[in-house]
């Protein structure tokens, strides 16, 4: 009997989970770098730290593991490094005093 | 040597992809085209190490390359992926209603290289994603009714075909078109035999 493919289910899901995916590529690539800068954090010695197996560990450098938050936030603590950053968003633009907004209003009304 | 349909059901699939026996793993059978799509190329530590091999290797294209880092190449090939994923998927799964390439586009006569002279085949095809300087390359040979079977392919990151991955992949060729002759598959009616 001929083996069937699974290719159809896993190219469905690589479509259907492409953006989760690549965020875990890139915490991979990430992680990587950090451990051949690191010469003493081997892959043995990451799975240690983390209370995981070294399997796991290899399974995370692949870049196809969706990783929880608090695994996540392990890695970049034992690793000493950030793998997540956040862009600026609305909440962060500072507060302006009322002369400020007010002079802006004034602007805004005479153009 | 085994060949099983990529998308779908093997009486309408045009595209086909070798099982060599030295890739069963515990009794269960994959194919090539699996193998690279799903296990090697979008294993960021086995694309690290492939980088990094090649960039150190003859005929590397130092001149294209100049100011990639590595995680450019990287995504680069992931953006490769995706995009060949999807048009053959549609070439061979929705081919009556797709706008993208048709699946006789994707897969070009293998001719315009170094082996030509010595092992010019006309069913001999090669595909690569609808990108300039791509990196992603298959390899395959077409049957009598243009179905078409996958039998490897390659990260390309020196500037000509050269080298063992090339030779590696020439010869796969050669190994399944002389199968396809011993078994006297000309066609996929063959195939589903």
């Amino acid at each position: 009997m001929k083996a069937q493919s699974n290719y159809l289910q896993n190219a469905q899901f690589r479509i259907e989970n492409r953006k989760w995916l690549n965020y875990s590529s890139n915490i991979a690539l990430r992680i990587i770098a950090a451990l051949e800068q690191q010469e003493y954090m081997t892959q043995k010695a990451l799975a240690e730290k983390l209370e995981v197996s070294p399997q796991y560990i290899n399974k995370i450098l692949k870049g196809q593991e969706n990783l929880s938050l608090a695994t996540i936030a392990k890695l970049s603590e034992v690793l000493n490094i950030e793998l997540i950053s956040f862009p600026t968003y609305l909440f962060d633009e500072p507060i302006e005093s009322k002369m400020a907004q007010s002079l802006e209003l004034k602007k805004s009304k005479s153009k | 040597m085994n060949f099983i349909p990529i998308f779908t059901k093997s009486n309408t699939c045009d595209l086909w992809s070798v099982c060599y026996p030295e890739d069963v793993i515990d009794g269960l059978q994959r194919d090539v085209y699996s193998i690279l799509m799903d296990e090697r190329w979008t294993d960021m530590k086995y694309l690290i190490d492939f980088i990094k091999i090649e960039k150190e290797s003859v005929g590397f294209d130092t001149h294209f390359w100049e100011g990639y880092s590595i995680s450019d190449m990287v995504e680069k090939i992931q953006i490769e992926i995706a995009s060949l994923d999807n048009e053959l998927y549609y070439a061979d799964l929705m081919k009556e209603e797709t706008t993208l390439r048709s699946l006789d586009r994707i897969f070009i006569k293998l001719h315009q290289n170094i082996y030509s002279l010595n092992t010019f085949n006309d069913s001999h095809r090669k595909a690569r994603p609808d990108f300039k300087n791509s990196i992603i390359r298959f390899y395959g040979i077409e049957l009598n009714d243009g179905t078409i079977i996958i039998t490897g392919g390659i990260l390309k990151l020196k500037l000509k075909m050269i080298g063992l991955n090339f030779d590696q992949e020439i010869n796969k060729l050669k190994r399944v078109q002389s199968f396809l002759k011993t078994q006297g598959i000309i066609d996929r009616a063959g195939l589903i035999d």
